[in-house]
């Protein structure tokens, strides 16, 4: 046995060496608890650098901080966050009587961060190059005078003929081709901040000064970005920001939660893994806020246009059927169960709690007698239907749960599921034919016109893809988004919220959660008064600090 | 040239290994009439190996079972959700998943004997009839690597010429192509889109893709060593014999070459299925391999993998079952091939 | 001798242009999502569609968007449909962490495997050889994420011994470069010792029974110098040959599943995140990459071969 000895001699050596190292090399990552005036914040890294281009919430988390509007979200807690406010313009536009024609004016004697002067024509350059490279927010601004045709002519250069400015005056006039009050809440996104046309050029590009509280330095693009405070940043009711510099850096969630419990990291932007999350419940309670922000809904879509969900008896028996209660679980306990297809969220713009609940209490059992019997007479039992899900942590458990829903009431039922950067844009395209399956919905900006077009319309079906995936529209959401398109949401809610209960009473689709965010963040952060939870961005670092 | 650039994964298909020797066998004399009896004997005595052969037996068996245990014990299905059930565990009630999402470890009892996963369904029950899943995929992506590598080894190494140009120059292609990398690739596109051949449609949920991927990648592993033996065989005198005799090439690959081959086969034929079952696993981690809500032993382990903190059971149990099948495999066809190689001797001499 | 090099070269250029075509076509037959729509965002308008396919070029025939790709990716210029981050910069990013994993790795299992290769010969048929044999036959059948997952569990979370996942360059700190590094070059080592201790241990025994060792033998040279210095170097040749591959392999990306379980972030992981995502540019490239190294090495070693054994070159 001699050399079996000798070997173990070596693993143990090797092994004693290991635990040398442990002791020897302490925590080298540990930034967070030195400087007074940086936080470190772990992400999931922006879909994309460039502000036209942006979509996901991380980008536009850290983007908003970068790239100001010309009207832009007030930087507030609670419903004054969703309030919009003078941004790179001095005031809230003018707008003409028939409620088509924007006058904004942009504040004399701004700078980017690059030093250059702000002019107007820089608003309309942003337009552009939204259009031009077909950004994830370019439908918002299709309603402009003039973009249709701008794109026709495929020259970036070409002129848009509803946006008109004046460098001299600081004048910017926008024309709409019709009355649309949603308009000034997706100018206030980042997608629409002015940037400077020399440095903005008709290609993706990650180095366009903005103005706001922040610039951004970009040390490596899949893995590193930096904010620092913008020298002689100042634009009144905007923030400066308490912390001179935001280190973000991408690390897996599993990391991220580990070092925020760690604190080596100050916050971050994802949930703690699921798998952690009842441990970082139990045991930091003042470090953690669970919020449903920003407002969203979680549903399966029900394909109206292929049997069996072309009868109302069918997705009423769906509706049944469905538990919340299991969902909760499935989410970690992170779902506050609804009825509504508006989230709370929209409380003073259309959200109005729907009671009773047309198919049971929502935090109560499920009937599934009575959806069995709707299935039954319905006459379509025992037919196929194909669940569709995406793979993102626990959808695939949530659409494998509504295939059970599907067999439990009567149907045959398998899961397709996707990675969710394919999901989407294949359920809605119309050839696939998805029948039933996950989807969700996180506002843009808090409009309700942006829950109801892009999900339920007869307007989203002109895109392909849609996010309509019931491919079929309810005739009195078409009417209200018409009816109510000029209008300030806050002035119409309860026309919103009838609107609302209409889709659910047609259970157009099958709404079962609210989902609650987490903000988990170092022991050093003031959690109580700066937990930065906002209604429009999920966190606004700017409100960040540090506890005094 | 031997690689398998895949190392990581069908590695216990010691493809190395097998090849390292099928390099040196090329230039062995080939063995004569009825071994195989004599390999038998060696193989019956071979204690070791026979005792996995027979815990890998076992291992099967109990997946076949896996009906009656869902009906007669756990009393539900691989599929059924208990996500808002309860049940009663010394006297006391019990949530199968608790409020904030953490579902039921191992009972011990009939019902839930080890846990629960994140839907609320029964490991055990999704054990078994993953590991159906799991022998399904390697006993058929297995045959069909060594079908595929039988035939095209024996027709390029018999026919030679410009048939033999062509699957050596397609071999030379697959060979170095990363394997895992490959089968991802295919196996995710194919997941999104289905296949479509013709009039064959396959869904992309259907197990017969992971098992047409795990089957045809490694097949030049196969069919390299086999062309060598056949290339061998050719110029042998029973062969020339049965020439003389006016057979057709296809008798002659078939009847005549294809006989002399089968202790290769033999020998590969159990660390293929091993190799199979551990491919299934690397491709269902990484969503390429069986699609949910189907449990393999794969999707298991890749769910499980998530839920190490509240759960480790979920990864272990079914990786644990995973890694027994295939050291049953591994030990029992290592056994296999010291019984039906030549150099078995030489193994044991010092 | 120039000859067969020359040829050896040619192949392998011809290899690895085959070896894009298919990356290329699987991606671009199989129906699986139309990149345009992703890249266009929510509720396109089909204008926006139309422009986007023309900035990417999606509306040029398939063999023109394969050349355009091939030579974006040597011309440096590929981007990524997410992020549209440049494909080059990805990959040369993750070589660093995927290289060290590749070192750290090889050097473990070929120590261990020589180690237990030549512990086991010299033991053969003994009970310290079976358990040895054993113990190589369970190393062999795990697969890697898990053990991976399992040490990220237990030696990692729960006890603390390990950092799980990061990674600390070496130019930073070695230390804490190694102590990153320790689990993931564990977890890929066990793999390859079982696979490599069992390759040598047949090579040894069959070595030993070679003639000019049994004439060592009568010289009387000691068992030990025998062992050493005659046995082992001739039977290491095949063990080093496959080194090299399985490096190769390892360097070109081959460890997918170490790199993701260990969130290692090379390039591995690189090609399991865009194969995910259907982003087929860099897919496309990080295949090449890999294919490039595999076949590479098999080129040299086969032209290390024929340098050796002249008969090889007629063949």
């Amino acid at each position: 046995m001699g050399k079996v000895r000798s070997s173990l001699v070596v693993f143990g050596l090797a092994a004693a060496g290991c635990l040398g190292l442990v002791a020897c090399g302490s925590s080298s990552s540990d930034n967070s608890s030195g400087n007074k005036n940086e936080a470190k914040i772990g992400s999931v890294l922006p879909d994309s650098y460039d502000p036209v281009l942006i979509q996901t919430n991380q980008a536009n988390q850290a983007l908003q901080l970068v790239y100001t509007g010309l009207v832009t979200y007030n930087h507030a807690y609670g419903a004054a966050g969703a309030k919009l406010v003078p941004g790179v313009a001095e005031a809230m536009p003018t707008i003409s009587a028939d409620k088509k024609t924007y006058t904004f004016k942009i504040r004399p004697g701004l700078k980017y961060s690059d030093g250059e002067p702000v002019v107007a024509s820089d608003f309309e350059h942003t337009i552009k190059r939204l259009t031009y490279l077909g950004g994830p927010y370019s439908s918002f601004s299709s309603g402009i005078v003039g973009v249709p045709e701008y794109l026709k002519t495929k020259n970036p250069n070409a002129d848009i003929s509803g946006i008109t400015s004046n460098d001299k005056t600081g004048e910017i006039t926008v024309k709409l081709t019709a009355p649309d009050s949603k308009f000034l809440y997706a100018i206030a996104l980042v997608s629409s901040a002015p940037t400077p046309a020399a440095k903005s050029p008709f290609k993706s590009s990650t180095t366009i000064p903005g103005i706001g509280a922040y610039t951004i330095h970009i040390l490596n693009p899949s893995r590193e970005f930096v904010l620092t405070q913008t020298p002689g940043f100042n634009l009144p009711g905007i923030p400066k920001g308490n912390f001179n510099k935001f280190d973000v850096v991408k690390e897996s969630v599993p990391q991220m939660t580990q070092d925020v419990i760690d604190n080596k990291l100050d916050f971050m932007t994802e949930d703690p893994t699921g798998d952690l999350l009842p441990q970082v419940e139990a045991k930091y309670k003042d470090r953690f806020r669970l919020a449903p922000n920003p407002p969203n809904t979680y549903w399966f879509f029900l394909n109206q246009t292929t049997p069996p969900f072309d009868k109302l008896a069918v997705r009423q028996a769906v509706n049944y059927a469905i538990d919340s209660r299991a969902l909760k679980r499935i989410f970690g306990g992170r779902l506050q169960p609804t009825c509504n297809f508006l989230p709370p969220g929209y409380a003073g713009t259309g959200y109005k709690k729907i009671d009773p609940c047309p198919y049971g209490d929502p935090n109560g059992p499920p009937n599934i007698a009575k959806a069995k019997a709707l299935v039954a007479a319905s006459g379509d039992k025992g037919m196929t239907v194909t669940v569709w899900g995406n793979t993102k942590d626990p959808r695939p458990a949530i659409t494998e749960y509504l295939r059970s829903v599907m067999v439990a009431i009567g149907f045959k039922a398998k899961t397709k599921i996707l990675d969710q950067q394919v999901y989407f844009q294949t359920i809605g395209d119309k050839k696939t034919k998805a029948q039933a399956g996950f989807t969700d919905w996180f506002s843009d900006f808090p409009h309700p016109g942006d829950y109801f077009e892009p999900n339920l319309s007869a307007k989203a079906l002109a895109s392909s893809p849609t996010f309509n995936f019931e491919f079929k529209s309810n005739p009195v959401v078409d009417k209200g988004i018409k009816d109510l398109a000029a209008a300030d949401p806050s002035k119409v809610a309860d026309k919103w919220a009838a609107i609302d209960k209409a889709v659910i009473d047609d259970a157009d689709v099958a709404v079962y959660g609210n989902e609650l965010s987490s903000s988990f963040f170092s022991s050093r952060m003031d959690v109580a008064n700066c937990s930065g939870l906002s209604p429009v961005y999920k966190s606004d670092w700017s409100l960040f600090c540090l506890k005094k | 040239m031997a690689i398998d650039p895949a190392a990581e994964l069908p590695s216990g298909l010691d493809v190395e290994e097998i090849v390292a020797l099928a390099r040196r066998d090329g230039d062995k004399p080939i063995t004569g009439v009825a071994p195989s009896r004599l390999a038998l004997r060696r193989l019956r005595r071979n204690r070791g190996a026979l005792a996995f052969g027979a815990l890998f037996v076992l291992l099967v068996a109990m997946c076949l079972a896996a009906p009656l245990y869902a009906k007669h014990v756990a009393h539900t299905d691989a599929y059924e959700n208990h996500l808002t059930e309860t049940i009663k565990l010394h006297g006391k009630v019990t949530d199968v998943v608790s409020d904030s999402g953490v579902a039921i470890g191992p009972t011990w009892h009939g019902r839930f004997l080890l846990g629960a996963d994140e839907s609320g369904r029964d490991i055990a029950v999704r054990l078994l009839y993953g590991g159906r899943t799991s022998l399904e995929i390697g006993f058929a992506a297995a045959a069909i690597t060594i079908l595929l590598g039988i035939v095209f080894g024996i027709l390029a190494g018999y026919l030679g010429g410009w048939v033999d140009m062509v699957i050596s120059r397609v071999m030379d292609v697959i060979w170095p192509f990363p394997t895992v990398l490959l089968g991802v690739a295919l196996g995710t596109a194919l997941a999104v889109g289905g296949l479509k051949i013709g009039p064959l449609e396959v869904s992309g949920s259907s197990l017969l893709i992971p098992i047409l991927i795990i089957g045809v990648i490694p097949s030049p592993y196969m069919a390299r060593p086999l062309r060598g033996q056949v290339l061998a065989l050719r110029e042998k005198e029973f062969v020339e014999a049965a020439r003389a005799q006016g057979l057709g090439p296809l008798r002659i690959m078939f009847s005549e070459i294809l006989p002399n081959l089968s202790s290769t086969i033999i020998v590969f034929a159990p660390l293929m299925v091993a190799n199979a079952i551990l491919l299934e696993a690397g491709l269902s981690y990484l969503g390429a391999g069986v699609q949910a809500p189907t449990p393999s032993w794969g999707t298991m382990i890749s769910v499980g993998v998530d839920h190490m903190v509240t759960g480790p059971h979920q990864a272990i149990v079914p990786g644990a079952m995973l890694v027994l099948t295939v050291l049953a495999l591994n030990i029992f066809g290592d056994g296999v091939r010291d019984a039906f190689d030549p150099r078995a001797k030489v193994r044991t001499v010092k | 001798m120039a000859r067969f090099v020359a040829r050896r070269l040619l192949a392998m250029v011809a290899v690895l242009f085959a070896i894009s075509v298919i990356t290329f076509t699987i991606f671009n037959v199989i129906p699986n999502g139309d990149p345009a729509y992703r890249l266009a965002g929510k509720s396109p308008t089909p204008d926006t569609i139309r422009q986007i396919r023309h900035t990417w070029g999606f509306d040029k025939p398939v063999p023109v968007q394969y050349l355009k790709t091939m030579e974006k990716i040597f011309g440096g210029s590929l981007v990524s449909y997410s992020q549209n981050l440049n494909v080059d910069d990805q990959i040369v990013q993750g070589i660093p962490r995927t290289l060290s994993l590749a070192i750290g790795a090889g050097v473990i299992w070929m120590f261990f495997a020589i180690a237990l290769g030549l512990f086991t010969a010299v033991r053969a048929g003994r009970s310290a050889d079976r358990l040895m044999t054993a113990l190589a036959m369970v190393g062999v059948s795990m697969p890697v994420f898990w053990i991976g997952a399992l040490m990220t569990y237990y030696l990692g979370f729960k006890a603390g011994l390990f950092p799980n996942g990061g990674y600390v360059p070496i130019t930073k700190n070695p230390i804490q470069w190694a102590y990153h590094l320790i689990m993931p070059w564990t977890a890929l080592s066990i793999l390859f010792i079982g696979v490599y201790s069992r390759v040598l241990r047949g090579n040894l025994l069959d070595t030993m029974s070679e003639d000019y060792v049994r004439t060592a033998r009568a010289k009387g040279i000691s068992e030990r110098r025998i062992l050493l210095r005659h046995v082992l170097r001739n039977s290491l040749i095949p063990i080093v040959t496959l080194f090299g591959l399985d490096f190769g392999a390892v360097v070109g990306g081959g460890a997918i599943l170490t790199e993701k379980v260990f969130d290692l972030q090379g390039v591995g992981q690189y090609a399991a995140e865009s194969i995910a995502q259907l982003d087929v540019p860099p897919v496309l490239a990080v295949t090449m990459f890999g294919a490039f190294f595999i076949v590479l090495l098999n080129t040299v070693v086969d032209i290390v071969y024929a340098a050796l054994d002249p008969r090889i070159r007629l063949s």
